[in-house]
């Protein structure tokens, strides 16, 4: 302390000098070193306790606060559980019919099966600027980069940089974000990009739609095949409003998506790294 | 003893920022309690001290979430520099010059974030931002910091206390 006190410039100089060339040495791509995977084990299981005793208030405070509707929407989703458990019986049949026709056909799977891992989220990026937050599973759970993120049957985002016990994960809505997509009902393709100022809302922006695309209010936005990093098929959310964009060439869409970003607690980690040797 | 108190003070600020905090949004902002507890000990440590504790409480921000590392971890560093120079006519008892101090900080840190993250990436809606994050943020921290300042004040007091007998014997 006393020669920092003493050479209180030259300290602030170095610093600095230090700050730049680590900024620039990290910019593209960097993979963890001992330092950060130490800090991991530090920090993240801490984060994990306060987090759920967070969490432990949160949740009761929301009971007592829903008393009331918890009756009718117990009603309501009784209902609509007998009608998913219908649909799930004839998706089965279907599937297996598919199944047999394309094995007839000798087609390649399409749409792959996805093996599930769960994850807690344990943390949120304290910044206001982004919306990133950290998952429980590393790399020492088989957790690495470019996995994808999904919860309640939609798209939430990918793990952005793993560590040994804990995992960055950058989602949608997340201003650096970038997901290649496709329209369910008409096929027309796009890049699904976060904004700041949609991220709020839950919003996202879908750019690059072909100006002669007939892409309609309500139409189901999935992830397309040419990404490298996401699987094709997984929803990202709903068309809420088409407008054409600045430049005359495209039109852009505001999608609202399927996951509720503000209350995550629990994520879906697939297993799978797609087209992998791409990716390095 | 310093340096175990003040390492255990950034670690724990950064968990309950990452996890509590983000229950108590407000204007769809989260206080930014990083930069009182630096600002808190650069007033309390002067600027030495201030830029290295600044730099230390960026550097655990920007290691766990940042995209690359060094952006808070400078930032931080210019803000306790700057917070840790004598301020004339200052007592460590006032509230008036952490709430400034803080205030001016937290402005300085989001618009150079803002600058150097979303303006070289073609972001240009600067009054947006102003609106929505900046000046939110900057109200919301200042507002936090004249309990969390009590707070860093007693705990420096403490650490004074238990310092100066053992300053007497050399």
């Amino acid at each position: 302390m006393d020669f920092i006190n003493k050479h209180k410039r030259l300290t602030f100089l170095i610093l600095t000098i230090f700050c730049i060339v680590v900024a620039i040495i990290t910019l593209n791509y960097r993979r963890p070193t001992f330092i950060e995977n130490f800090m991991g084990y530090i920090v993240s299981p801490s984060q994990e306790v306060t987090g759920n005793i967070g969490g432990f208030f949160q949740t009761r405070i929301n009971f007592i606060s829903n008393l009331s509707e918890l009756d009718s929407e117990n009603q309501r989703l009784r209902e609509e559980n007998e009608l998913l458990q219908l649909e799930a019986n004839r998706a089965a049949l279907l599937d297996k019919d598919n199944q047999e026709l394309r094995n007839l056909l000798e087609l390649v799977q399409r749409y792959p099966e996805l093996n599930l891992v769960g994850a807690d989220v344990i943390a949120r990026d304290s910044s206001n600027w982004s919306n990133k937050f950290s998952i429980n599973l590393g790399t020492r759970d088989g957790v690495f980069d470019n996995q994808v993120i999904l919860a309640n049957g939609g798209l939430v985002g990918r793990v952005f940089r793993a560590y040994s016990n804990f995992s960055q994960v950058i989602t949608l809505i997340d201003d650096n974000s970038s997901v290649s997509a496709i329209s369910a009902r008409t096929g027309d393709t796009g890049f699904v990009r976060g904004d700041l100022r949609l991220a709020e809302r839950g919003l996202v922006r879908m750019e690059n739609i072909a100006l002669n695309a007939d892409i309609l209010e309500n139409d189901l936005i999935i992830t397309s095949n040419l990404g490298l990093i996401y699987p094709p098929g997984i929803t990202i959310g709903i068309v809420r409003e088409v407008r054409p964009d600045g430049s005359g060439l495209f039109k852009y869409a505001i999608i609202e998506t399927a996951v509720d970003f503000r209350n995550l607690e629990t994520v879906l980690v697939v297993s799978d790294v797609f087209d992998r040797e791409f990716i390095d | 003893m310093r340096l175990l108190i003040t390492t255990l003070t950034i670690l724990i600020n950064f968990i309950l920022q990452t996890t509590v905090f983000q229950y108590i949004e407000f204007w769809g902002v989260r206080p930014n309690a990083s930069i009182i507890l630096i600002v808190s000990f650069a007033i309390l440590r002067y600027d030495g001290e201030g830029a290295i504790i600044g730099f230390f409480t960026g550097l655990l921000q920007d290691i766990i979430f940042g995209n690359v590392i060094g952006i808070h971890a400078f930032l931080g560093m210019v803000i306790g520099y700057f917070c840790g120079k004598p301020f004339k006519d200052f007592y460590a008892e006032n509230y008036l010059l952490p709430l400034l101090l803080v205030f001016i900080s937290t402005a300085f840190y989001e618009f150079a974030y803002y600058i150097i993250v979303f303006f070289f990436r073609g972001r240009l809606e600067f009054f947006f931002y102003l609106r929505r994050i900046i000046l939110p943020s900057v109200i919301y921290t200042s507002l936090f910091s004249i309990p969390t300042y009590r707070f860093f004040y007693g705990i420096n007091k403490r650490l004074e206390r238990k310092e100066k007998p053992k300053r007497k014997l050399f």
